[in-house]
Parts: C-alpha cells; sequence; structure tokens
C-alpha cells in the first residue's frame, strides 16, 4: 500500500514539475523554474525509497533530497522578494537598441556595445 | 491608472466576464443593435463562427446577464437581446471603443488570461502587498510608455 | 538532523501555503487556492513524519502521511490542470 501511495505521489510531482516547466518557458519567471526542481526532487526522492522500508525512510539519507528541495525553493522564494527594482537600466536599454528608437541621453548604454 | 490605454475597469471587466473573442465580438455586435433579439444562428452567421459555440458564448453572457434572454418565435431556440441600462453598460462602451482603438492589446488581454493566471501564483509569493515587478518579458505596454516619457 | 528538515519542510510548506491562500483571497484566482491547499497537505505530511520519527515512534504513520501528501499533490494536479486553459 505504501509502495502504491509512492508512487502515486512520484507520478504527481513529475507531472506538477512538468507543468512549472511549462509556466516557466511561459513567464521566464525563475520562480517557477525553481517549483519545478523542487517538485522533480520531491519524485526523485520517492524512487529512492523503493528499496527502502517506509519506516526506514527518516533515518537514511533520503531527507537530503528533500533539504536541497526546500532550499531551492527558499532561494527562489527570497530572490522574487528581492527583485523590488524595475527592469534594470541595461536590460531597457538593450529593449530599445533592439526597438532601434533613440536611447535617452541621460542614460550610458555603452557597456552593451 | 491607465496603462496601455485600456481603463481599469475594462480590464477588470474582461478578467470577470470575456473568454474568448467570440464572446467578445457577440457581445459587442447585440450592443450595437440594441432591440434587436438575435438568436445563435444569426450571430454565429454575422460573426462567422460555428453555431453551438455561438450559442454557448451567448448563453454564458446571459447568465453573466449581459443579455437578456427572450423565448423564441413560436416556441423554438431562446433568442438573446442586449440587456439595456444595466450596471455594465458603461464598462461595455468603454470596451467597444478600446476594442475598436487598441484591437491588439484587448486580443493579448483576453487571450492572456490563462497566463495571467499563472502569473498570479507567482506573485503571490511576494511578501508585500503592492504588485511586483514583472520578471521576465518586458509587456507589449512598456513600449508605449516609454515613448510617452 | 532528519528531523530538524522535516520540521523545516513542514514550515516552508506551510509558509507557501499561507503565501498562496493570501493570493487567493486577493485575487479569487483558483489555481491559488489549490495549491494553497496542496501546501497544506504537503506541511501536514511532513509534520506527520516528524510525528512518526519522533513523538511516536512504535507507532507506524506512513499511511496517513502518504495519503496527506498525495492529497495535496492530487488537488495541486487538478487546478494545473482547469487552470490551462
Amino acid at each position: 500500500m505504501n509502495q502504491f501511495i509512492n508512487g502515486a505521489i512520484l507520478m504527481a510531482s513529475l507531472v506538477a514539475a512538468l507543468f512549472f516547466v511549462r509556466f516557466f518557458v511561459a513567464t521566464r519567471d525563475r520562480l517557477f523554474a525553481a517549483f519545478a526542481i523542487a517538485f522533480t526532487l520531491l519524485a526523485f526522492e520517492r524512487v529512492l525509497l523503493v528499496p527502502i522500508e517506509p519506516e526506514g525512510e527518516a533515518r537514511t539519507f533520503v531527507f537530503l533530497i528533500r533539504l536541497v528541495a526546500f532550499i531551492v525553493l527558499v532561494v527562489a522564494i527570497v530572490d522574487k522578494n528581492r527583485a523590488t527594482r524595475p527592469p534594470s537600466a541595461g536590460r531597457r536599454a538593450l529593449e530599445r537598441l533592439r526597438s532601434r528608437r533613440p536611447a535617452r541621453p541621460e542614460r550610458n548604454t555603452s557597456k552593451l556595445a | 491608472m491607465n496603462d496601455s490605454g485600456i481603463p481599469d475597469r475594462v480590464k477588470a471587466f474582461i478578467r470577470d466576464c470575456i473568454d474568448s473573442i467570440e464572446q467578445l465580438e457577440a457581445l459587442l455586435l447585440l450592443r450595437r443593435t440594441p432591440r434587436r433579439p438575435w438568436s445563435a444562428d444569426a450571430v454565429s452567421a454575422e460573426l462567422r463562427t460555428n453555431a453551438d459555440s455561438a450559442g454557448r458564448r451567448l448563453a454564458d453572457l446571459a447568465r453573466l446577464r449581459l443579455l437578456d434572454v427572450v423565448p423564441g418565435p413560436d416556441g423554438g431556440e431562446p433568442r438573446y437581446v442586449y440587456h439595456l441600462d444595466g450596471a455594465h453598460d458603461g464598462v461595455v462602451a468603454d470596451l467597444d471603443r478600446a476594442y475598436a482603438e487598441r484591437r491588439v492589446t484587448v486580443v493579448n488581454l483576453v487571450i492572456g488570461k490563462p497566463l495571467e493566471r499563472v502569473r498570479t501564483f507567482a506573485d503571490a509569493f511576494y511578501f508585500r502587498s503592492e504588485r511586483p515587478p514583472r520578471s521576465g518579458a518586458a509587456p507589449d505596454s512598456a513600449w508605449e510608455d516609454e515613448a510617452r516619457g | 538532523m532528519a528531523e530538524i528538515v522535516y520540521i523545516l519542510g513542514a514550515a516552508l510548506s506551510a509558509l507557501c501555503s499561507i503565501l498562496l491562500f493570501r493570493g487567493y483571497a486577493r485575487s479569487r484566482v483558483r489555481l491559488l487556492l489549490w495549491s494553497g491547499l496542496c501546501f497544506a497537505g504537503l506541511a501536514i505530511n511532513n509534520a506527520i513524519l516528524f510525528a512518526d520519527l519522533i513523538v511516536v515512534p512504535d507507532v507506524d504513520l506512513s499511511l496517513p502521511r502518504g495519503l496527506a501528501g498525495l492529497a495535496g499533490l492530487a488537488l495541486l494536479l487538478y487546478g494545473l490542470v482547469w487552470e490551462s486553459l
């Protein structure tokens, strides 16, 4: 029964990770990449539990994988909250160059040459 | 405040009520002929879409109380008429104007709804209450903002 | 060491759940509701795992913790599938 549930959790985690990959590709928001990685790690953790008794789960190195998944999520959330400034001056200048509109004279675009 | 020329209440209306371009065009079509009841077949012929799908869109609009349902002639298919004097009329008028003047922006607002829902997921992890700056590709409206200076 | 990881996991999952519920309260986007429930389920999963390890090590809680995790993920999948269109 536990293996059955583990298998279901594995599959569900992988599918969720796939959705998050798709969201990342569509929005380019790093948070979704982090969620994709985290859920993939949780799925991988389930794979490793296959040869291990459920009572042994807590006492094996498998918890390290879960730790990495949590760290990835924490870093992503912190990263999202640190992005408090609007798109950087460098990126705006780059976009302006792409559209061939004149750059504002006070901005320094030379670093993109 | 306005962003890319579309009033906020129009954006909110699109977010809450408009799920497809077909639905948008059906609503605006019926609004332009305010007292004329339309059947699904007539709307589908006018919009050049599938009749079943037109019927579903009209039913959705009726459920939102943007249209009124009137019984068809001789008990046939129901017909739909624009609901006059409703609270929504001002917003729909703005939407009509916006669709005429900034068609691509309005279309993108409708088409982009699922992706906007996804972005809301990411926004939830922003601790502060105000809307966070978007990471990733800049929206098209950024050009107009910069042009305005 | 594993105990700390599972407590942290429960706390982090609970935080994600709260953030998502707050987002749902603001935006009414249902994806956030299902995601919030998923992370609540994962928090419960981690909490039961911790309980299984420390509080009642002689009792096997593998079934309820597995079900909590699975229920959370099932709700997430439901939300992801329906929000794609």
